[in-house]
């Protein structure tokens, strides 16, 4: 019997080791153990509010964090893709009779239409932009696109803002300008002392970089409801200029690798909050 | 009772195994897989030609990578643009996964592969000390690939990769330049020529290869790693 079992283990131990890598004849495509316990998902067209569209910083943070749901291994995406319809463009369509409500109302005189009308009820979300947990964007449109894309929950994201900086390391001046005082009063070092702090009081280091903030939301496809959003705030640095006693590095200015680099932070930072928040349960109640 | 921990043991491997397997999304060996295109991201004008020689060049390289280094079995590339032309489909920018659907369609293939150039750029940067200087241009690429089940319509797997060139020049003790015995040891002048345009090259091969090797590692694929 206990041999039974020994042998038990150990084939079972040989089928843990060599079955997941050998085994490329495995039909279909599975999706992962845990991404089947979560609804489908849609990932929408993502919109960017900056003044930098040129750019499609939309698309490349699309890109960016559909690769990271897919990592994850936790959402099933039923449509890996931003998909082409424009999400604003369909929600301001829906909403056009709200628009020509109030335009009507406001040239008639009689304002109490347009402040008892939907729009301004508080639950309506004002924009997809600014859609808040538990606000509502037009189910009308919501439930359309996840019937046509089999999806329970539409993903969505906004670029807020995206900027650039440079600015100088204080911490490195204020940690330079401490070992400055320190060598200057050393006893026994005296002139030598009294140069190398010298030196050392002139370094300095300048920094620059890319700031994102990045706005992402969960929407209930049958009832438009907003069931999670997070705001993130990310910023990627570089070395500028570096000046220490005899030695001097220099970058040129930021291009567009480090202002991918900090669309790919704010696409790592949306993810694992949404992660963290299907962990603890606070995401597809 | 060690017998039962015994027991337990081996259901606790076998559950392990039969998860790990499911985690990891599978394609079959001989499936047949279309390149469809390998596009670029972010409008911009002045290198766009750049941009487009390097789609093209990432798409023949992720062609040849696969049918070098896999058992898949690879549409022909030089299909493509004829079906493109048929259909009336132009290839510009970033790709859609429906536009590649709709190729991979035509070609009869199981699967297809895309992805774009998510971003690229070069970096100069040169450091000066005592003992050396030197002026470092470093290229960097960021690729996405996606492989879509043609079936389905749904992307089976995603990946991303960093590729990276870089070229250096400079001197070594250059400061002995400045002493009378400079004739016997003036320092020592180092350059690599490589253009700018090739350390981008060299960059978008590198990322691609990284991407391909994560999607096939990903896919549990048997490949030969491409010596870079």
């Amino acid at each position: 019997m206990k041999n039974m079992l020994k042998c038990a283990a150990v084939m079972a131990l040989g089928a843990a080791l060599i079955f997941p890598g050998t085994d490329t004849e495995a039909a279909a495509a599975e999706p992962a153990a845990t991404a089947s316990q979560s609804p489908n998902c849609v990932v929408m067209k993502f919109s960017d509010d900056t003044r930098y569209k040129g750019l499609e910083s939309d698309e490349r943070f699309a890109e960016l964090v559909m690769e990271k749901l897919m990592d994850s291994g936790r959402f099933k995406l039923q449509t890996q893709k931003p998909i082409g319809k424009d999400m604003e463009e369909m929600l301001y369509n829906e909403r056009r009779q709200e628009f020509v409500d109030a335009k009507r109302a406001i040239e008639s005189g009689d304002l109490s239409a347009v402040f008892e009308g939907q729009a301004f009820k508080d639950e309506m979300a004002n924009t997809l932009s600014t859609a808040d947990k538990g606000q509502i964007v037009a189910s009308a449109v919501t439930s359309r696109i996840g019937k046509e894309s089999n999806a329970e929950y539409l993903i969505h994201g906004t670029i807020v803002n995206l900027g650039k900086g440079t600015w100088e390391d204080t911490d490195f001046k204020s940690g330079t300008s401490l070992a400055a005082t320190v060598l200057q009063n050393i006893p026994g070092l005296g002139l030598f002392g009294s140069i190398g702090g010298g030196l050392l009081r002139n370094a300095n280091k300048v920094d620059t970089g890319f700031g994102v903030i990045v706005d992402m939301r969960v929407i209930r496809a049958a009832d438009g409801e907003v069931v999670w959003n997070q705001r993130s705030q990310v910023r990627v640095k570089k070395t500028k200029n570096l000046n220490v006693p005899l030695y001097s590095k220099n970058s040129a200015a930021l291009n567009e690798t480090d202002y991918v680099k900090a669309l790919d932070k704010a696409a790592q930072e949306v993810v694992k909050g949404m992660v963290k928040d299907l962990d603890e349960h606070k995401l597809f109640l | 009772m060690r017998s039962y921990r015994i027991l337990l043991l081996a259901c606790c491997m076998l559950m392990l195994a039969t998860q790990v397997t499911l985690a990891f999304p599978r394609i079959p060996a001989d499936a047949s897989v279309s390149i469809v295109g390998i596009g670029y991201m972010g409008e911009d004008g002045s290198n766009r030609e750049i941009r487009e020689n390097l789609t093209d060049l990432a798409t023949q390289s992720a062609a040849f990578y696969l049918s070098r280094s896999t058992s898949l079995n690879i549409t022909e590339v030089a299909d493509r643009g004829k079906i493109l032309q048929e259909q009336g489909l132009a290839l510009s920018g970033s790709i859609a996964d429906s536009d590649a659907l709709k190729i991979g369609k035509l070609q009869h293939a199981d699967y297809v592969i895309c992805g774009n150039i998510v971003g690229m750029g070069i970096n100069y940067s040169d450091e000066n000390n005592p003992i050396f200087d030197r002026e470092t241009t470093k290229a960097v690429a960021k690729i996405s690939l996606h492989l879509i089940d043609v079936k389905t319509g749904s992307v089976v797997s995603m990946v991303t990769a960093d590729g990276s060139s870089e070229s250096n020049s400079g001197s070594v003790l250059s400061i002995l330049r400045g002493l009378p015995q400079a004739s016997i040891f003036g320092g020592v002048d180092f350059k690599n020529e490589t253009t700018p345009t090739g350390l981008l090259t060299n960059a978008v091969e590198d990322g691609l290869t990284g991407a391909m090797d994560k999607l096939l590692d990903k896919l549990a694929i048997k490949h030969q790693p491409m010596a870079k």
